[in-house]
């Protein structure tokens, strides 16, 4: 037994076979394996107040409305007016636009809602975790929304920011980058948070009511904040792109691009962030882009959604939706 | 041809052998490499395009060295404990690299990585002092056999 690894190729074969089941177990544990987590701290009932349209017009101010946040049922009203590329209610108006730029198709929404209450985020299956996926289709059809993107996909990474509807589910900043992550208030404003010189916590105290952590930021205080070097990781210029501008109180853009396919080379996040700026965003915010971008509405996928070399959706974390 | 002159060439073979295959190995690294890179959107790592340097300069390089100028192997005691481990840190580190360049081009990460870097660097060390210590064993005229 002293000697068993003296002979050749024994210790090779036997440092092999360990070697093979760590760098399976690493690579399902990255990638596959689902891993539930919990809110750090569960919301308190005054951290999930949304002020509604009729309470924002009011003058006692916001009044905690718990259920009109929550698992509502859905339902579009009856008077709703939806074409094709339109949808009109008394409480949400989206228009998209198909736009053709930089060889490169853009879909571009223009959201008016009444109240923040109509800006939602809904986690893959309901649970916040890791490796917890669902195409942005299937998560927009089990919220019922009507219009729909993909988030930050969060649970493909161990850091960056999570709130989600006034709950805290993870507090470790993004270390990489300038740790820029947006945040979206009770009142439905999007404002530019730094993770690194920020807590967490704080900004739940402080009203955040989601926060997402992808980046960078590509107009802020009405400026243009990214050029023509800055880029998300390492990825190359052009690439397919999901993001989110406001240009006033519950007036929101949301520009998908396609990319990575003959038809359509991608946008640079100069070029995204100059399309907020020429709608007149003070904000906009770059979220996950590549195969996950994808624009959902009144049940199809507005995009040409560039998951490796299919056309199929990418399965995400989260969602952004507009809804009941 | 006397036992000795027999001896030499086997562990001259060992050495050049052992060296070729961190050669190849090299090799291997940069074409993956390559060839990851075709499917990565253009997405790069360092991580994954210099994992190379491990097998070349941690071990093509050390045993090129070895070939060359270092005696015999089982003149060297524990040589084969030496070899073991040193080996398996470089392969340890070679990977841990693999899999930092695939999840930093996939955009996350993961927190095993470092268990790799700690257990590569610890065996690499761990082979150089038992190397080392052969050696001087060798050198102070007790050259004991493992």
């Amino acid at each position: 037994m002293k000697n068993i690894f003296k002979k050749p190729f024994r210790w090779a074969i036997f440092y092999s076979l360990v070697m093979a089941a760590a760098v399976t177990f690493v690579l399902m544990d990255t990638f596959v394996i689902e891993q539930t987590g919990t809110p750090m701290v569960t919301a308190s009932l005054s951290a999930r107040e949304v002020k509604t349209d009729s309470e924002s017009q009011s003058t006692s101010g916001a009044v905690t409305n718990e259920q009109s946040t929550i698992n509502q049922a859905a339902s579009t009203p009856d008077n709703a007016v939806i074409t094709e590329n339109s949808y009109k209610d008394d409480n949400i108006q989206i228009t998209i636009d198909t736009v053709r730029k930089y060889d490169t198709t853009l879909y571009v929404a223009d959201i008016q809602v009444s109240s923040a209450q109509y800006l939602k985020t809904a986690f893959a299956k309901g649970t916040y975790g890791r490796n917890i996926k669902q195409t942005t289709s299937d998560m927009a059809e089990s919220n019922n929304a009507i219009f729909a993107i993909n988030g930050d996909y969060y649970g493909f990474r161990d850091y960056g920011f999570v709130i989600r509807n006034g709950v805290l589910y993870r507090n470790t900043p993004n270390p990489s980058g300038t740790g820029e992550a947006m945040m979206i208030d009770k009142d439905g404003n999007l404002s530019i948070v730094n993770e690194q010189q920020s807590d967490a916590q704080a900004l739940v105290d402080s009203g955040a009511w989601q926060v997402l952590s992808f980046g960078p930021a590509l107009v802020n205080n009405g400026k243009i904040t990214v050029d023509e070097n800055t880029e998300v990781g390492k990825a190359m210029a052009s690439n397919p792109r999901t993001a989110i501008g406001q240009i006033s109180p519950l007036h929101y853009i949301v520009i998908v691009s396609d990319g990575r396919t003959s038809e359509s080379a991608g946008l640079s996040l100069l070029q995204l962030a100059q399309e907020f700026s020429e709608r007149g965003c003070t904000v906009a915010y770059n979220l996950d882009g590549g195969g996950s971008s994808t624009m959902w509405f009144n049940g199809k996928v507005v995009n040409v959604p560039a998951n490796g070399r299919s056309s199929s959706q990418r399965s995400v974390s989260d969602i952004v939706y507009l809804g009941y | 041809m006397s036992t000795s002159a027999i001896k030499g060439q086997h562990n001259s073979r060992h050495f050049r052998k052992t060296m070729l295959v961190y050669l190849a190995i090299s090799v291997f690294c940069i074409v993956f490499d390559r060839i990851y890179a075709l499917f990565g959107h253009g997405v790069y790592s360092a991580s994954m395009s210099l994992m190379f340097l491990y097998p070349l300069l941690g071990g093509a390089l050390p045993f090129l060295l070895l070939w060359q100028f270092a005696p015999q192997e089982d003149s060297v005691s524990h040589y084969r404990l030496y070899y073991n481990c040193y080996n398996s840190g470089i392969a340890a580190l070679t990977v841990q690299s693999l899999l930092n360049g695939i999840f930093e081009i996939a955009g996350t990460a993961s927190r095993y990585l470092i268990v790799f870097v700690v257990c590569g660097w610890v065996m690499v060390a761990a082979g150089l002092v038992l190397y080392l210590m052969g050696l001087y064993r060798y050198y102070s005229g007790s050259k004991l056999k493992s």
